[in-house]
């Protein structure tokens, strides 16, 4: 029993529907005829954009029908879940006979839809880079930026312009823990810098430490990230932050999710997902000064940056 | 029964956004609007700094809907559905900045205006 899906949506269900048996044979016969349009399922994953990213032909079940059978007759042996649509038919396109006979099988698909669909899988444009920690990075390919991403400091160096290396600090990459579905809009930038994840909306620094930012300025925030525990040096198993101000207005921060070589940032802009990009795109992460770092990225309307903080905590609690 | 709706101009990543009620007249405009909306597939709201949209809760007796309007893009949640349109040239986005303009201060008024734009 063979099952189709059209892979178009992000947020609702793909529509599904499976397929008769004398659909079967047809289909059997035109991917036979033209193995090519078969992909893995994950295959181009990444670059498949939102909207139509092709159909995925799954066998739900073993049982005598004509695919059951056709597969036991002959050599060509097709994978029990693969993805259509994605490469070009030389002839008849096995993914277009399939959406012309889906209404057959009960499945509605709305006119926009069709439409979607009739324009193409869409590839996205190469990302810029890696967009997560867990990616491979090749450090030759690291461009430098216009202006350098801030390097760390080891903790024996005299000198401190940038953030320390502070020999123990603590990382967590788990932007996938703030997204979660139940706490990704009740949480802020600051909750995650904290790693704390309290379904505060609208953490304030001081708050908790009990004397919370009185302006929207780097020195009454830094105020008030003292009032919290985090000071301007290394500590013990420390996370570490920085922190960015629109004037007037708001305060950012990102946090340090990966030690070296690549020393990878997240952010919480608000009560949207954690991620490990900035607004333009760009992976945080840097290699030797190439790259990127909340110094150099881009920050939006939030201007200003202050400074880097540390605190020897693995959740520093706020309020 | 009239509904009423709050609006939430999502701008702010530590700080509270600016918030503010509409009138009942209002709300019932928004909600005309919003139903003349033709349907659009699901897709991924912006996460950015800076103006990320309109976030406003309407309650109609017992029922609170939540409608996301961003970039000609209206995500409207109730319960467990999600229903996604389409906001030709962004009017709808536009025509709810304007119920704010009495409420935003003038730089973050601008700020979401210049968007826009």
């Amino acid at each position: 029993m063979i099952e189709i899906e059209l892979d178009i949506f992000s947020g609702m269900p793909n529509p599904t529907w499976v397929l008769s048996r004398d659909q079967e044979g047809p289909l059997y016969e035109l991917l036979s005829a033209d193995t090519k349009q078969i992909s893995p399922v994950t295959r181009l994953s990444q670059r498949l954009g939102l909207g139509y990213r092709g159909l995925i032909v799954r066998r739900i079940k073993t049982d005598d029908g004509v695919w059951d059978k056709a597969l036991a007759r002959r050599r060509q042996r097709f994978p029990d879940e693969f993805r259509l649509g994605i490469t070009k038919a030389k002839k008849e396109s096995a993914a277009d006979w399939l959406i012309k006979t889906a209404d057959r099988q009960g499945a509605r698909i709305a006119d926009d839809v069709q439409e979607v669909v009739s324009r193409g899988v869409v590839i996205v444009p190469r990302p810029r880079g890696p967009i997560e920690p867990t990616a491979t990075i090749d450090r030759k390919s690291v461009k430098q930026a216009e202006v350098p991403a801030d390097a760390p400091y080891k903790p024996t160096d005299e000198e401190h312009k940038t953030w320390w290396a502070c020999g123990s600090n603590y990382f967590n990459a788990n932007a996938w823990w703030f997204n979660e579905a139940a706490h990704v809009t009740k949480n802020n930038c600051y909750c995650f810098a904290s790693n704390h994840r309290p379904d505060i909306r609208y953490a304030l620094p001081g708050l908790r430490g009990g004397h919370p930012a009185t302006a929207l300025t780097c020195g009454a925030v830094i105020d008030g990230l003292h009032a919290d525990g985090w000071t301007n040096g290394c500590q013990p198993n420390a996370l570490t932050i920085a922190l960015v101000i629109w004037p007037g207005n708001d305060y950012h921060f990102y946090r340090l999710v990966t030690g070296g070589p690549f020393w990878w940032w997240g952010h919480k802009p608000g009560g949207t997902p954690a991620k490990y990009t900035d607004d333009c795109g760009n992976p945080i992460y840097q290699y030797q000064g190439k790259g990127y770092a909340p110094n150099n990225i881009c920050r939006g309307p939030y201007i200003n940056f202050c400074d880097y903080f540390y605190q020897n905590n693995w959740t520093a609690f706020v309020a | 029964m009239s509904a009423s709706c709050e609006v939430e101009l999502d701008i702010f990543s530590g700080m509270p956004n600016p918030t503010w009620i509409l009138t009942n007249a209002a709300a019932d405009n928004f909600l005309k609007q919003l139903a003349a909306l033709p349907p659009t597939s699901a897709r991924e709201l912006s996460g950015n700094l800076g103006y990320r949209g309109f976030i406003v809760q309407c309650t109609e007796g017992e029922n609170t809907r939540l409608i996301r309007v961003q970039k000609g893009i209206v995500h409207i949640s109730e319960g467990e559905t999600n229903v996604y349109a389409y906001d030709a040239n962004r009017e709808l986005e536009r025509w709810v900045l304007n119920t704010g303009r009495s409420h935003l201060k003038d730089e973050i008024y601008q700020v979401a205006e210049r968007e826009l734009r």
